[in-house]
């Protein structure tokens, strides 16, 4: 019913603390959104790739790429169509299609878009999603905000899985002498369709049977839960508190530095 | 002949008359709400049955009889969302199940659902197992042991931090069975919990169950779709689930008759000698090598398989061994790292290999999305060259022969025996050289299984047959390959 990212390893990213990586999320993210110079956004975006690339692999970078495809073609698409001062670059006629502010803030967006969805892939594909859990409630969250916290992160996988299910079943339906209409440009597009619908009417089907699932565990008691297992502080923590502060002096000084404001 | 008795509460004299009653189903009635193409029949009507402490019974029933609706009526889940209407009672211990919600009642009353990866939450074996003993303010010390001594108990030890979704479908069945024991309540509740289990683990789980009703005094309810030969072997009382009613064995002269007559019970002649196979190779696998990504403990090595035209082959082995990787990499949904695929001769590419093999799967719903039953059937004729008519008179057809309830009936509210029904009646429609049955059996009746595999039969096409029921494999096959730990490590039998 449940899926995750998560793939087990023993990288650095992998043995770093996942409480040390819970309180380092937010304040990435938030780095996205500062005013941030172009070259110096596109330098953090490329830390992560790199990142990802170092400690998972190629195949890991190309994994948050192909799910947001779609998504950066649209804003390559649609970006420059809002912002149309500055000097003109392409033009059909009278009508400015690309300006070179247009041009900035596709870059922009498409970096920070990116970038974003590297540090979230980096983030689920090296923490198990229990020890996020764990490390939810050492910071002394509510046990049912942290469960559903959890199953709403998990759900994204999860229907990412079951999206590879119901492909390979659409796969299958099909006869050996069957004349199949070519994949290709619309045609796949349209192919697409009946897959999204199926997947839209299992997801649906899971969440009665979550609940049940749920209340069979006993969660809902009124009674304090206990803890079979805790988190491990690795080793390294001080090395890794060390480098974390580090991290956030040296985005700060990268902020003065580089920032857009002039 | 035989006569049926209806019980009435407790009026049996079971073995254990001394022992203190812990289940008491007083005049129930159940009836799940109509919807289009699905009549709302009454599920249970006035029913009655009671449960020792100490007391294993097997409960049987046939597809649609009622036996996973009553199993969740019996740990206060439903009739929670279903909007059906119910009457009579429920009592564990003398308290009515309305009384609390279901997370309060799992002390007294816990299960294994049939479809584990429906009751799986967690992303670790051990978290998933101590998830209720954490609900229940169990101190860590505790449960750790516990979990130690139940993952022995149940072959799983080692895989403590595995993603339980990467298990095969009889290791999520002992996890559960783990987090059962660890729960220890005192009504067990185990829904079609035998099948998917090799033979080994459905007679070890046997013999532990009666041992615990017997030393522990627990109440133990074993549903299950077909009689097996073991269940003679365990001790525990037979019942059976008809028409809304509970017959116990001990009330019914002829009880086994009763069994044959509801197709519950194994007929190894049926479906024997339907087509010899021949010895022209249809598919042949060589030096075939596979991962799955993440998960380095296991590696399937086929140095050679050959599966012939016609033939029925049968894949056995212990939960885990690599039986269902395998029936993926034959239908090209799984590519392997090395080897080759040949498929009449030639390299069977992803493509071919989909249009030319049927797998169904372990689990209907994976296969099963669409609306209606009649749109399931027809949308793998969509590309066929068959006209709009017969197109819909194979549908009309299918329905009929593989017995399911309307063509307009949504498969999302079938029963799960008739899910199975439903994807054997999908791929009855398809023309393929070969058929995969993955655990087809789990949850049918032998008659039900025997109504798919003899009409995939009649279309003259290979078949392989995965299953750990041995009457199947006597009955149904001419070959068998037995593997282990990711290898074919023997094979009997000739084409």
């Amino acid at each position: 019913m449940i899926d995750t990212l998560y793939r087990p390893g023993h990288s650095a990213v992998h043995s770093f603390d996942c409480r040390l990586k819970l309180f380092l999320l937010p304040l990435l993210l938030i780095y996205f959104f500062l005013p941030l110079s172009l070259p110096a956004a596109g330098l953090y975006t490329a830390c992560f790739a790199v990142l990802i690339l170092i400690y998972l692999g190629f195949r890991d970078l190309l994994i948050p790429l192909k799910m947001i495809f779609p998504l950066l073609i649209l804003i390559t698409l649609i970006t420059p169509l809002f912002h149309r001062t500055g000097t003109v670059l392409i033009s059909a006629g009278d009508f400015t299609l690309l300006t070179g502010r247009g041009l900035d803030e596709t870059i922009r967006y498409l970096a920070r878009f990116s970038g974003i969805s590297f540090l979230f892939f980096l983030f689920f594909r090296s923490t198990a999603m229990d020890d996020i859990l764990l490390g939810l409630s050492w910071y002394r969250l509510p046990y049912t905000l942290t469960l559903v916290i959890s199953i709403a992160l998990r759900y994204i996988p999860h229907l990412a899985g079951l999206y590879g299910q119901i492909k390979a079943a659409h796969a299958l339906r099909c006869s050996i002498e069957d004349d199949l209409p070519r994949s290709r440009g619309i045609g796949k597009i349209r192919n697409l369709f009946p897959v999204l619908v199926s997947l839209v009417i299992q997801s649906v089907k899971t969440i009665p049977v979550l609940t049940m699932a749920l209340e069979l565990k006993g969660i809902g008691r009124s009674n304090p839960r206990s803890q079979s297992r805790t988190l491990i502080t690795p080793e390294s923590v001080r090395i890794q508190i060390f480098s974390s502060l580090l991290l956030i002096a040296l985005l700060i000084t990268n902020l003065i530095l580089f920032s857009s404001i002039k | 002949m035989y006569i049926l008795y209806r019980t009435s509460a407790c009026d049996y004299n079971g073995a254990m008359t001394s022992s203190p009653l812990l289940l008491e189903i007083t005049d129930y009635s159940f009836r799940f709400p109509g919807y289009p193409g699905l009549e709302s029949g009454t599920l249970f009507q006035s029913m009655n049955f009671c449960l020792k402490r100490g007391e294993f019974r097997i409960m049987l029933g046939g597809p649609e009889s009622g036996k996973t609706t009553l199993s969740r009526c019996l740990t206060a889940v439903y009739p929670g969302l279903t909007q059906a209407e119910v009457s009579g009672r429920i009592s564990i211990d003398g308290e009515s199940i309305n009384s609390r919600s279901a997370c309060d009642w799992i002390e007294q009353t816990g299960i294994v659902f049939q479809d584990p990866e429906e009751q799986i939450i967690s992303t670790r074996c051990d978290d998933e197992a101590a998830l209720p003993l954490e609900s229940l303010g169990i101190p860590a010390d505790r449960i750790t042991a516990l979990r130690s001594e139940s993952f022995k108990h149940f072959s799983i030890e080692g895989m403590e931090e595995r993603d339980p979704l990467s298990l095969s479908g009889g290791e999520k069945k002992r996890l559960l069975l783990a987090s059962l024991e660890m729960q220890n309540p005192d009504l067990w509740i185990l829904d079609e919990t035998v099948d998917e289990l090799d033979r080994e683990g459905q007679t070890y789980l046997l013999e532990y169950l009666q041992k615990k009703a017997e030393q522990e005094g627990k109440g133990i309810l074993l549903l299950a779709s077909r009689y097996r030969d073991i269940y003679s072997r365990c001790g525990a009382g037979l019942a059976l689930l008809k028409d809304g009613q509970i017959l116990l064995q001990e009330d019914c002269p002829g009880f086994m008759e009763l069994l044959e007559g509801e197709g519950l019970v194994s007929a190894p002649e049926e479906g024997r000698g339907v087509l010899p196979g021949t010895t022209d190779p249809l598919l042949q696998l060589n030096n075939i090598h596979f991962t799955y990504p993440g998960n380095p403990d296991f590696t399937l090595r086929i140095d050679a398989l050959r599966v012939n035209r016609g033939e029925t082959l049968f894949i056995a082995g212990s939960n885990g061994c690599g039986k269902s990787t395998l029936a993926r990499i034959l239908c090209g949904l799984l590519e392997p790292e090395e080897g080759e695929i040949l498929l009449n001769g030639r390299t069977g590419e992803k493509d071919v290999l989909n249009r030319s093999c049927a797998y169904l799967f372990q689990n209907p719903d994976y296969q099963l999305f669409l609306p209606s039953v009649k749109e399931e059937l027809a949308l793998g004729l969509k590309y066929s060259s068959h006209s709009k008519d017969t197109r819909r008179k194979m549908v009309d057809d299918a329905v009929r022969l593989f017995k399911l309830p309307s063509g307009e009936a949504p498969p999302a509210l079938l029963s799960f025996g008739a899910r199975k029904r439903l994807q054997g009646a999908i791929y009855y429609l398809l023309e393929k050289h070969l058929y995969i049955l993955d655990e087809a059996d789990s949850g049918l009746s032998y008659e039900d299984y025997f109504c798919i595999l003899r009409e995939l039969k009649k279309k003259g096409a290979a078949l392989i047959v995965i299953s750990h029921d041995r009457s199947l494999r006597k009955a149904e096959t001419g070959r068998t390959v037995f593997m282990e730990k990711g290898r074919i490590v023997s094979e009997e039998g000739r084409v």
